[in-house]
């Protein structure tokens, strides 16, 4: 019996850093470098209604990041920052950062850590992977209680490790929003994801494309991932 | 050596801000005690304009940042001014020196900031400042990024220093603030993905509030506040007595007539017809007396914008708001984005 529990522990323990192995390697898709800078342009879609922003994302690892707004005129100046799970927002007319929690939205579908935030491993643990066709589906976890998003399933492909789509679920077990990860292409010498469809599963017609480019190695100073850095780089 | 316009080529450069204008009627309270046949000389109508451009030129070892406002009324003179103005240098990574005029970015709360000693004073009924009207200190600043810790340092115009201290700990935002001889702290921190709550204290101010977002993207922030420079009853009382009705117009202000002020504020932003919309609320806690105001903002394109907004003062006869010298504002205005 003791045998029998050491083979499950064990099977259970290299299972786990099978599924973390590949989601790191997923991962590499949308953050490969250590320190960059992005263009980030993001369009909602209503039914026959749309609206267009733009953004310039600094970020050094995977959980410091500082989201510039560049366009419509109407947003720029304004500045978002994500350090870990926290997030804060600035805006010229406040002059001072506003503390924000993750239910507020960026715009359209896209929730603020959408944007600021490019590795799931930062977030989640995988929970256990399997196989589905060409693609392995990863259950992960949040790793806080405090996500918005307790469950995520993600689909990525296994022969290249692109991540495919993702589902996101809350608390309750309701899927709330979906991902497909629909474009890569080549940017600082990297296959980069290039193009992600956010869908709205509750509301039906509401969806947000994102489409990332011009993705540069850049050494970003640590000053400019604190709340007080807002307008001082 | 490098001539200065190969340093303007090297630098980025951004160029933004807005204009706008707007009509505010304005009825005079004639049944306020400080204001009888209009004495005070509310104007019915009021027309107004600005302009507000910032630029911003930097690498990333240095900065200039100029925000210009010009103002246009038919009450008051024109004029044009520098709302912000200065230098930064990045001498290393952990060292920036700032000098000219900034508008500094101290607290935590919403509608209004205790320990905000060196930034202008927010107005509650106008937490964003639609206008873009904050102007800053002159200063020369020293900012200090050591072990996750910012120091920053100020020699203020006038002869003045200050200092503060913020780290974030263990998920809350903590901030130690100082101005010769004021001193305080604010705080703020995010519980589960909705919840923010918030507090300063300085010696003779507090504020303590929060915020909550619902899932249909409803925002609502609240906020108590106390001042101990506010008016007690019988100091409020006495400036009731009207011996001299011109001082007890000097001496009124709005929302300083009282020690204890409660403030709440919904927002809905609805994404079908484009239209935001506010309600804020600020309570006397000694009287009751009210501010109510409403605003809708629609964007007409996504770099215009038109608003309404219409603020209301309920209370007793004898309470804060009865006093106020105007008996309801509208306002009306659209705003450019370039």
């Amino acid at each position: 019996m003791k045998r029998l529990i050491l083979i499950v522990l064990i099977t259970t323990s290299l299972f786990a850093d099978d599924a973390a192995t590949i989601l790191s390697r997923s991962d590499e898709f949308r953050n490969p470098l250590a320190s960059f800078s992005i263009d980030v342009e993001l369009t909602s879609i209503d039914g026959a209604k749309s609206e267009t922003s733009k953004f310039r994302v600094y970020g050094k690892g995977s959980d410091r990041s500082v989201v510039q707004f560049t366009a419509p005129a109407a947003e720029k100046g304004k500045y978002l920052l994500m350090l870990r799970d926290a997030m804060w927002i600035y805006m010229p007319s406040t002059s001072r950062p506003i503390r924000i929690s993750p239910l507020q939205r960026l715009m359209g579908q896209a929730s603020n850590g959408d944007v600021a935030r490019t590795s799931f491993t930062v977030d989640y643990t995988p929970k256990s992977a399997v196989e589905e066709g060409a693609a392995w589906v990863l259950e992960l976890e949040a790793k806080d209680p405090s996500l918005s998003y307790k469950r995520v399933r993600l689909w990525i492909d296994r022969s290249s490790y692109e991540p495919q789509r993702a589902d996101f679920y809350v608390a309750s077990g309701k899927l709330l929003k979906r991902a497909h990860y629909r474009k890569y292409t080549t940017m600082a010498g990297r296959r980069v994801l290039s193009d992600v469809e956010i869908e709205d599963v509750v509301r039906p017609g509401r969806r947000t494309l994102m489409r990332y480019a011009n993705l540069t190695a850049r050494e970003n100073a640590d000053r400019m991932f604190t709340k007080d850095s807002f307008g001082k780089w | 050596m490098v001539s200065a316009p190969v340093l303007v080529l090297a630098a980025t450069l951004r160029f933004f801000g807005s204009l706008g204008a707007e009509s505010q009627v304005t009825p005079a309270n004639t049944a306020s005690p400080l204001n009888p046949d209009n004495i005070a000389g509310i104007p019915y109508q009021t027309n107004a304009a600005d302009v507000s451009a910032f630029g911003e030129a930097s690498t990333d070892r240095w900065k200039l940042h100029v925000k210009l406002r010009a103002d246009a009324s038919d009450r008051g003179a024109d004029r044009v001014r520098a709302g912000e103005a200065y230098v930064q240098f990045h001498a290393t990574d952990w060292l920036g020196i700032t000098a000219g005029r900034v508008i500094e970015k101290w607290g935590t709360g919403y509608g209004w900031t205790p320990t905000s000693f060196v930034g202008p004073a927010k107005d509650p009924t106008d937490p964003n400042d639609r206008r873009s009207a904050y102007r800053g200190a002159d200063m020369v600043r020293a900012d200090l990024f050591v072990k996750e810790t910012n120091v920053s340092l100020y020699a203020l115009d006038g002869g003045d220093y200050a200092a503060r201290v913020y780290r974030l700990i263990r998920g809350t935002d903590v901030s130690l603030v100082w101005r010769s001889g004021n001193y305080g702290v604010n705080v703020a921190r995010v519980f589960g993905d909705a919840l923010e709550l918030h507090a300063e204290v300085t010696q003779r101010r507090a504020l303590a509030g929060g915020q909550y977002t619902f899932r249909n993207d409803v925002n609502v922030v609240f906020e108590l506040y106390y001042s101990a420079d506010g008016l007690t009853a019988s100091e409020w009382n006495a400036l009731r007595q009207l011996d001299d009705l011109a001082a007890a117009n000097r001496a009124y202000a709005p929302l300083r007539m009282a020690r204890t002020y409660a403030f709440a504020r919904v927002y809905r932003p609805l994404t079908g017809p484009k239209i935001d919309a506010e309600l804020i609320a600020i309570v006397n806690l000694r009287d009751g007396s009210a501010i109510l105001r409403a605003s809708l903002t629609r964007k007409l394109r996504q770099n215009l914008n038109a608003y309404l907004i219409h603020t209301e003062f309920t209370g007793g006869r004898e309470s804060e708001m009865a006093y106020l010298q105007v008996a309801r504002v509208t306002t009306a205005g659209v705003r450019y984005y370039f």
